[in-house]
């Protein structure tokens, strides 16, 4: 995976909830760097836009996967496991969004080994500490030697 | 005194003579031999002084009649020189004695007279009194219970023998005196040649001890004798000695010897050597030995290839008192060997006793097995698995073929055949334990189960209802198991089943009670962990769930209201952005406790493992993350020497950080806060004591309630610090006096004084970095 500067980041953001999907959405305008971010509603479609499958075959593979942990259909922990056990994904970088740091701990403990895991703030301020986070985590993946 | 004599002058001469030589003598007068056995009769003289010739009679002829009717009377002859020839016819005659004088008794004469009454009046005294004792004697001999005899050397006179004769040999006295066989005549025939043997060695020259058997009129008795030989001039002139009668001794004694001949036992007796000297009892028989067939054989041959008892007679020679139980020829015995001293100390002999134990040994030998076979009812888990358990000690430990258990059903006040052994399946031709009928309320069987006491049923076919209506059990021991179940033991001959296999089964029968009892226990136990479980679990899956699903809508509510703010801000006035304010302020209180509570709900479940913690470390961090706060309020938190406990290092953190910050919290203005900590036993009692205000009597226990308190800003610090407290098997309690500060205890294992050497270092290092 390479990526050049200047040229928009593919984010993937794995939401069930519109009102977080907004405050992402929000918070990615307002950062420094510069994304395409698609929004699934659930761990099905998540799983189907990663493969390209139907409705997403022509859609580009994502740079990135911001993944809510409770979703319909399937959750973020499945999501994140056949991702993981996936030759062809698992080197997508993933960040978990929790909902607080007691669940972060839960997840953890399911030894999933997620790239990075965020929780959701409760006020938009924080929104913009949390893409400041996601911005900070991809620039140290892109600064990565290319594999 | 009694002067006789026919002469006048010499009459009167004699008794003045006598009463002016001796005035105590008083002269007495006869003139005739008639008269003087008058005054003898009436004044008892004692001595005779007569002249040689009477009136009647001469002195000589006197004396022989004086002798013939006063044997012992003194007489003194008084003669005139000349009738020496006459004085000796007297003296032949036993006169005690002769006072010759010449022509007329002149004073000498008379001096001499006195002086010869004198000592004949002395020697009569002495042998009075030789006599006296004599007769004496001899009448105490016929007083005595002994026979007591003299006889001459050859058995062929006898010299004396007491009427003890009559009544020990039922024989008379007078015909013994006639001639000594008449003894032997008595003597049990068989004994006869020993006690012939006897009379050699005693008339030879030496002593002898013999005891034999005579034969009396209403059956045999017993004598011992003891016999001397009597010698003159070196030479055997008499045997002599004492018969006793000791039929009663040798009753008792041969009692005795009954009783050790018939006891099953061996009584012996082992010379310095080994060699057996002598033995008894009927417990020889058991070993197929004689009586005496022991008897000059040495243990060390005829038990040569028996180790211990070889060992065992070496250590009772040695002079060891000692018991040992062994084997010999199949059967047990234990035998007690007592060593015999000599008065140096040396072992002279060994006496000893064995006893049969073999039966004793094999129901030691059984309770032991049966012990052992009951260990396995600690390990059954289920209550068919005790009765299975029973069913096959009975049978084959304590040999029981017949025997089933039936477990009670208190739903359907009825006994259920649980487990059975083959031979009772077979009785009914059953296949299975659950073809046996069941026993109902009514049956036989079941009466006895209430009774909760075992029972005999001395032929089934008696019973009244039973629960086996055509089965021939005959004999049948039922042993309830408390309220648990019964087991049946069936066909159990008389004899092969005895008290003490009844004794087994119910001390068996209590044991599986117990177990049955532990079982039912640990089932109660194991339903009641397992919903324990299943409820925490749901607890834990509501506490999460919750907590998720709360906090979303309350970041959407968050969230929105400072978007809000950002983006429209400038349309608010400062009261609408005050109402913002707390809005926000609320949801992110709000948010704090949903986080508490999902701390809460994991301080039991989410624990690390426990290890060795250094409280004094603990401290320190507790200090270092408070450092704001305790600066803030000028507050000082001083502690002791803090020992060490055995925790949940995180949550022992966790614990002393929402106490000491509550004691800071609620602390006097520039609060002094208190931590201690002491061991007691096997426990850490840890104090914080703030200088506060206190705490109300009627919140002592509210305190812990969960958002009751309000250490951490939740409400549920407090609570967290009960639930680490319970966590480690301890408690937490306040104590506090209104005005003058609260005190929290609470209590943590302490470190075992042996640390467990599996401990794993790493668990404890790894756990030091959480703090």
């Amino acid at each position: 995976m390479t990526h050049t500067r200047g040229e928009p980041v593919e984010i993937l953001l794995a939401e069930d909830n519109p009102g977080d999907a907004k405050l992402t959405r929000k918070a990615l305008k307002q950062g420094d760097i510069i994304n395409n971010l698609h929004v699934v509603t659930d761990g099905v479609k998540a799983m189907s836009y990663l493969n390209q499958e139907g409705e997403y075959a022509d859609r580009p593979r994502p740079d990135l996967v911001l993944l809510d942990l409770n979703m319909p259909r399937k959750d973020g922990r499945e999501v994140l496991k056949e991702v993981k056990e996936d030759p062809d994904l698992r080197r997508i970088p993933v960040v978990v969004m929790t909902s607080s740091a007691a669940e972060e701990d839960i997840i953890r403990s399911y030894d999933l080994h997620a790239n990075a895991y965020l929780t959701k703030p409760i006020d938009f301020d924080g929104f913009l500490d949390v893409v400041g986070s996601i911005e900070e985590f991809w620039l140290s993946v892109v600064k990565m030697p290319p594999e | 005194m009694l002067c006789v004599a026919s002469d006048e002058a010499l009459l009167s001469s004699l008794v003045s003579g006598l009463e002016r030589a001796d005035p105590d003598i008083r002269p007495l007068e006869a003139r005739t031999l008639a008269q003087a056995f008058q005054v003898i009769d009436a004044e008892n003289p004692g001595c005779v002084v007569s002249a040689l010739s009477l009136a009647d009679v001469d002195g000589v002829q006197f004396l022989r009649q004086i002798r013939a009717k006063y044997d012992d009377l003194p007489f003194v002859l008084v003669a005139d020189r000349g009738s020496e020839s006459v004085a000796a016819d007297a003296i032949n005659e036993g006169v005690d004695g002769y006072v010759p004088y010449e022509d007329e008794l002149g004073d000498g004469a008379f001096e001499t007279l006195v002086d010869r009454i004198e000592t004949v009046v002395r020697n009569y005294h002495s042998y009075q009194r030789f006599k006296d004792a004599t007769d004496l004697l001899f009448r105490l001999t016929e007083y005595t219970t002994d026979v007591l005899w003299m006889f001459t050397d050859d058995w062929e006179e006898t010299v004396v023998i007491n009427e003890a004769y009559e009544d020990i040999w039922d024989r008379r006295q007078a015909d013994v005196i006639e001639d000594p066989a008449d003894f032997l005549e008595g003597v049990y025939p068989d004994d006869r040649p020993g006690v012939l043997e006897k009379m050699e060695v005693i008339s030879g020259g030496d002593p002898a001890d013999l005891e034999y058997r005579i034969r009396t009129g209403d059956g045999v008795a017993w004598v011992s004798v003891h016999a001397e030989p009597v010698l003159s001039d070196g030479e055997v002139e008499y045997v002599a000695g004492f018969s006793r009668e000791i039929t009663e001794r040798r009753e008792s004694t041969k009692q005795l010897e009954a009783l050790v001949e018939n006891l099953p036992v061996i009584v012996f007796t082992l010379d310095a050597d080994g060699v057996c000297t002598t033995s008894a009892g009927a417990g020889l028989e058991m070993l197929g030995l004689e009586p005496d067939e022991l008897e000059g054989l040495s243990i060390y041959e005829a038990y040569a290839e028996h180790d211990d008892l070889v060992d065992a007679v070496d250590r009772a020679l040695d002079g060891e008192e000692l018991r040992v139980t062994l084997e010999v020829e199949g059967f047990v015995f234990e035998t007690w060997y007592r060593p015999v001293f000599d008065e140096a100390g040396n072992v002279v002999e060994v006496v000893g006793v064995s006893h049969d134990v073999t039966r004793l040994k094999e129901r030691e030998d059984l309770i032991e097995r049966v012990n052992e076979a009951t260990r396995e009812l600690q390990n059954a888990r289920t209550g068919a698995e005790v009765g299975r358990v029973v069913v096959e000690i009975i049978e084959s430990v304590i040999g029981c073929p017949v025997t089933a258990y039936w477990r009670y059903d208190d739903e359907n006040d009825r006994l259920e055949p649980t487990a059975a052994s083959e031979p009772a399946l077979d009785i009914g031709d059953n296949d299975d334990v659950s073809d046996l009928p069941h026993i109902e309320a009514g049956h036989a069987e079941m009466e006895v189960f209430r009774t909760g006491e075992s029972r005999w049923v001395r032929d089934y076919a008696d019973l009244m209802n039973p629960a086996h209506e055509a089965a021939d059990l005959g004999r049948l021991l039922l042993v309830p198991l408390g309220d648990h179940g019964m087991v049946n033991i069936g066909h159990a001959e008389p004899g092969e089943f005895d008290d003490f296999d009844r004794y087994l089964v119910e001390i068996l029968g209590q044991t599986a009670t117990s177990a049955l009892d532990r079982v039912e226990r640990e089932r109660a136990l194991e339903s009641r962990t397992a919903e324990l479980e299943r409820s925490n679990e749901s607890l834990q899956q509501f506490a999460y769930v919750a907590s998720h699903d709360l906090q979303e809508p309350l970041r959407m509510v968050s969230s929105y209201v400072s978007l809000l703010e950002a983006e429209y801000g400038d349309m608010f006035d400062e009261e609408a952005t005050e109402y913002m304010h707390y809005a926000v302020d609320g949801a992110t209180r709000m948010q704090d406790m949903i986080d508490a509570l999902l701390r809460y709900s994991r301080i039991r479940t989410e624990g690390d493992d426990f290890v060795e913690v250094d409280l004094e470390a603990v401290l320190d961090e507790t200090r270092r993350s408070l450092k704001l706060l305790v600066d803030e309020g000028e507050a000082t938190v001083r502690a002791g020497d803090l020992p060490r406990v055995t925790a949940d290092r995180s949550q022992v953190g966790q614990l002393l950080q929402n106490l000491v910050k509550n004691a800071v919290e609620h602390g006097g203005p520039e609060p002094t806060v208190e931590v201690d900590a002491v061991v007691e036993g096997d426990r850490v009692h840890l104090t914080v004591a703030d200088d506060g205000p206190g705490v109300d009597d009627s919140q002592h226990e509210r305190i812990f309630d969960i958002f009751k308190s309000n250490s951490d800003g939740t409400g549920i610090g407090l609570a967290v610090c009960e639930r680490i407290a319970y966590r480690h098997d301890g408690d937490i309690w306040v104590e506090s006096d209104p005005g003058a500060g609260a005190t929290f205890h609470v209590t943590l294992p302490a470190v075992d004084a042996d640390p467990d050497p599996g401990l794993d270092p790493q668990s404890a290092a790894a756990d030091g970095g959480h703090g």
